[in-house]
């Protein structure tokens, strides 16, 4: 094996730990944004997530964030955080279309969903293209 | 939603249970146009799906101005009706129209843990 060939493979082993380091305990709320018109991830895309106040109403915002190269948004929020409530995600779609230089049918989408037990994992992603948009509760 | 519009509504939906294979009968919904000065949801209608999962009489070809539009599905009391419990409390899409003279067809299909919509005509 080359010397330029072992060098690459130190990169590679030396980068993953890295990455591995870096994610703290694992949010049990997390989202996928896929660009499902181009077949890629939704990345760059600015998002929020509230909570509603269950006796005012009112949403009090938890935690903006933009998704990274591979259309997620890890650290959403612990454990501590999560608690039963009716929660909103918030993805800026048109910003999202624009920067590619597209129109969007959907100025943002706004997902909101009830959590009854944050003992489990969630999944709420984001299938998205110019004119369709679907979601589902993954774990 | 009035069957007895004159002409039909320039902007259509269609709900669908896709848990159950069926349409989203008796499924409450609301129009609402966002008002661009004083950036408040004016309400415009609220109807109820008919048995073919369909609200005739959203609007009429006049109301319908360029804007931003919301389309509020009441999904969380419609699975509760039905004795289901379902991950969203309700389902709001909103939506531009650039173009008013052309045909805006909003669907929603529906399951207890899932939901997708397209811009159709």
């Amino acid at each position: 094996m080359s010397v330029q060939r072992l060098q690459k493979l130190q990169g590679h082993i030396v980068s993953a730990s890295k990455s591995a380091a870096m994610a703290g305990p694992s949010s049990p709320l997390t989202t996928h944004v896929l660009n499902t018109a181009m077949g890629v991830p939704g990345s760059n895309m600015a998002l929020s997530l509230s909570r509603q106040d269950p006796s005012t109403a009112a949403w009090s915002l938890i935690t903006t964030g933009t998704t990274n190269a591979d259309g997620r948004c890890p650290g959403l929020l612990t454990r501590e955080m999560f608690t039963v409530g009716v929660y909103r995600m918030r993805f800026e779609t048109a910003q999202y279309w624009e920067s590619l230089g597209e129109t969007c049918f959907y100025p943002y989408v706004e997902i909101v969903f009830t959590i009854n037990d944050p003992s489990q994992k969630f999944h709420v992603p984001l299938l998205l293209s110019r004119f369709s948009y679907s979601t589902y509760r993954g774990s | 939603c009035s069957e007895s519009a004159s002409g039909s509504s320039p902007l259509t939906t269609h709900v669908l249970n896709s848990g159950d294979g069926v349409p989203a009968a008796r499924l409450a919904l609301s129009l609402h146009r966002l008002d661009s000065n004083l950036l408040i949801w004016n309400l415009l209608t609220v109807g109820t799906t008919n048995e073919d999962g369909r609200c005739p009489g959203l609007i009429s070809s006049e109301a319908f101005t360029a804007g931003m539009y919301k389309l509020r599905f009441e999904t969380g009391a419609y699975w509760e009706r039905l004795g289901r419990t379902s991950f969203y409390p309700y389902v709001e899409v909103v939506f531009t129209i650039s173009e008013p003279q052309q045909r805006f067809h909003v669907p929603l299909l529906l399951s207890r843990f899932s939901y997708s919509t397209y811009r159709g005509s």
